[in-house]
């Protein structure tokens, strides 16, 4: 090869082409062969197969009441990072950032209430989502595995909800919390310890706070995320979501 | 051989057949019969955009109607009467104000249990895909109840609960 | 020795194409366990870690104030330690006013014979010297052991329960 070919002159006129190949990392094909490319070449994406029945299309059958779930988490990650921001972790001023968010912050009242509405509506939603998977059958074989998934997902969702309960800290977040990690202490045995490990003390204070925040903002996320990627690949693996015998 | 091609695309004997034109084989859909299956770019895909469209904006005007609620700054020496779990374990609370060890330890294990083993106890492979089927009656009936009665424990817990956890009808 | 020659000799090879499964499952047992233990550590570890040692909160022994600052008949409610200090004739005690059910701070009745205590969270009841009488609860009103110093200041040491109900007479 002459040095020609490597030019700068060149690699500059080829410089918007040689950037999409190297994002999109592939090349041309016929148009069904783009399509499925588009879905199986893209790493969020190919958790979805590339083709799906048309019974997994069908709103009546679904109610799109698992994406429904996925979508506000998604809101409520982005919204919940953004109030993050302007959130301090401390018994002393939590509640004044609730102030300035209501008042001082640009937006962050609509902020805060996309995060509050959002979370309430996803632990419906999941709700919901697991009372259709029951009643079409869904978690039988060879789904039994997704189902316990999606369990956990229901109590992930319920834990990530109270722990976010508690970080206004206004009276309404620290009775429930009281009430809450009491429940809890009524465990036979290791009651007193889980309550003591949940809250960091005795009482509900600074490092419940601190503790509630942590598994509210990094932990439960973390685990969430993990097993909602297993949820929807297993969707796939699975056969994609479950449809009369015959059709 | 063709007896292999047949199962795959199985004769209709009401229909006549004849070779209508040779195509390139770079369709997926070489050497399979027809299914009833879509890309799922785009018609999968589209559709979800459209759905999250949706739940954005309705969250969205929610959030502009509505605020969330924040009552007076946190005071451990006042506890507010009554004093209520957020509302999706305030179901639990109800069954704890009757007996703290059976409603607020043993009911929950037992639903999480439950749930966890129910595609391990229920291995009848009738009836999947289809709402309500009737080859699964009993489950339909079993599941329902446990979902009325956490709804109306709910309700009750919410809204027919007053000041010292005491019944009261919110229209009076 | 056998193998005199430079090559070194690999086990596999000793024996001919065999593998010494006696060598090969002690080793996987050796690192299973080694890796078991690691684990178990880390859990210990990590929930060790979890737990507190120092507690930024306030002492649960505390000074309460003078004897005669609580006349006979008096029920006082010490305010932020959730207790209440009641002086009878015969005697003064220290009784808590968190609600054994679900933890709610109680309100004292007064001017009531049979209920001394009612909890605003779950209508629990308790009598005035701290019995359940109706409601959820599951257990008492414990009493806390009550001293005096040589201040002549009532302490109250919430971190030890009476459990016979003596009252300290002074």
């Amino acid at each position: 090869m002459s040095e020609s070919a490597y030019s700068l002159q060149e690699s500059i006129k080829q410089l918007p082409g040689n950037i999409k190949e190297s994002v999109f990392r592939r090349e041309g094909g016929t148009p069904e062969q783009e399509q499925a490319a588009a879905i199986f070449g893209n790493v969020f994406l190919h958790l979805h197969p590339a083709r799906v029945h048309i019974n997994s299309l069908r709103l009546s059958y679904t109610y799109g009441l698992g994406l429904i779930s996925f979508f506000l988490f998604l809101l409520l990650t982005a919204s919940g990072v953004l109030l993050m921001f302007y959130y301090t972790p401390a018994t002393q001023l939590a509640y004044r950032n609730m102030k300035d968010l209501e008042y001082v912050v640009s937006f962050g009242i609509v902020l805060r209430n996309v995060h509050r509405w959002s979370a309430h509506a996803m632990v419906a939603f999941v709700f919901l989502h697991m009372c259709r998977v029951f009643y079409t059958g869904s978690y039988k074989a060879p789904r039994e595995f997704n189902w316990i998934i999606g369990v956990c997902l229901l109590l992930l969702t319920l834990f990530l909800s109270f722990t976010g309960y508690l970080l206004p800290w206004d009276q309404l977040a620290f009775w429930a919390i009281t009430v809450g990690s009491n429940i809890a202490a009524y465990t036979p045995w290791i009651g007193d310890s889980v309550r003591f490990l949940m809250l960091g003390g005795n009482e509900v204070g600074q490092m419940a706070l601190l503790r509630f925040y942590v598994l509210h903002v990094a932990l439960l996320p973390l685990v969430a995320v993990v097993l909602l990627a297993v949820h929807f690949w297993r969707i796939r693996k699975d056969g994609g979501l479950s449809r009369p015998q015959n059709s | 051989m063709s007896h292999e091609k047949e199962e795959i695309f199985p004769r209709d004997p009401n229909k006549t057949y004849s070779l209508m034109t040779i195509v390139d084989g770079d369709s997926f859909q070489v050497e399979h019969g027809p299914d009833d299956t879509l890309l799922s770019w785009p018609h999968l895909m589209v559709r979800e955009l459209l759905l999250f469209l949706l739940v954005f904006v309705v969250i969205l005007g929610v959030s502009l109607l509505f605020n969330a609620p924040l009552e007076e700054a946190a005071n451990p020496l006042h506890s507010t009467n009554p004093a209520k779990a957020p509302w999706y374990f305030v179901g639990i609370q109800e069954l704890v104000s009757y007996s703290a060890f059976l409603g607020g330890i043993v009911a929950p294990v037992l639903i999480v249990l439950s749930l966890l083993l129910l595609p391990y106890l229920d291995r009848n492979p009738k009836g999947v895909g289809v709402w309500f089927s009737a080859d699964r009656k009993l489950a339909t009936f079993l599941f329902s109840i446990f979902v009325i009665a956490m709804i109306i424990l709910i309700l009750i817990g919410q809204f027919v609960r007053g000041p010292n956890w005491a019944l009261y009808w919110p229209w009076m | 020795m056998q193998n005199s020659s430079n090559a070194t000799t690999l086990p596999m090879d000793a024996a001919d194409g065999m593998v010494n499964e006696d060598r090969r499952g002690f080793v996987k047992k050796l690192g299973v366990t080694a890796l078991a233990l690691g684990v178990v550590g880390a859990v210990v570890e990590c929930g060790r870690f979890l737990k507190p040692n120092v507690l930024y909160e306030p002492s649960r022994v505390f000074k309460v104030g003078e004897v005669n600052q609580f006349p006979f008949g008096s029920r006082t409610v010490i305010e932020g330690k959730a207790v209440e200090i009641v002086r009878e004739k015969d005697g003064v005690y220290a009784i808590s006013l968190v609600c054994t059910h679900l933890g709610c701070l109680l309100k004292p009745v007064l001017n009531d014979q049979e209920i001394g205590y009612s909890c605003p969270c779950h209508g629990s009841n308790f009598s005035p010297k701290g019995d359940v009488l109706g409601g959820p609860a599951p257990r008492a009103l414990p009493w806390y052991d009550v001293y005096m110093d040589n201040t002549g200041n009532l302490v109250v040491d919430a971190s030890k329960e009476n459990q016979k109900r003596t009252k300290l007479v002074v």
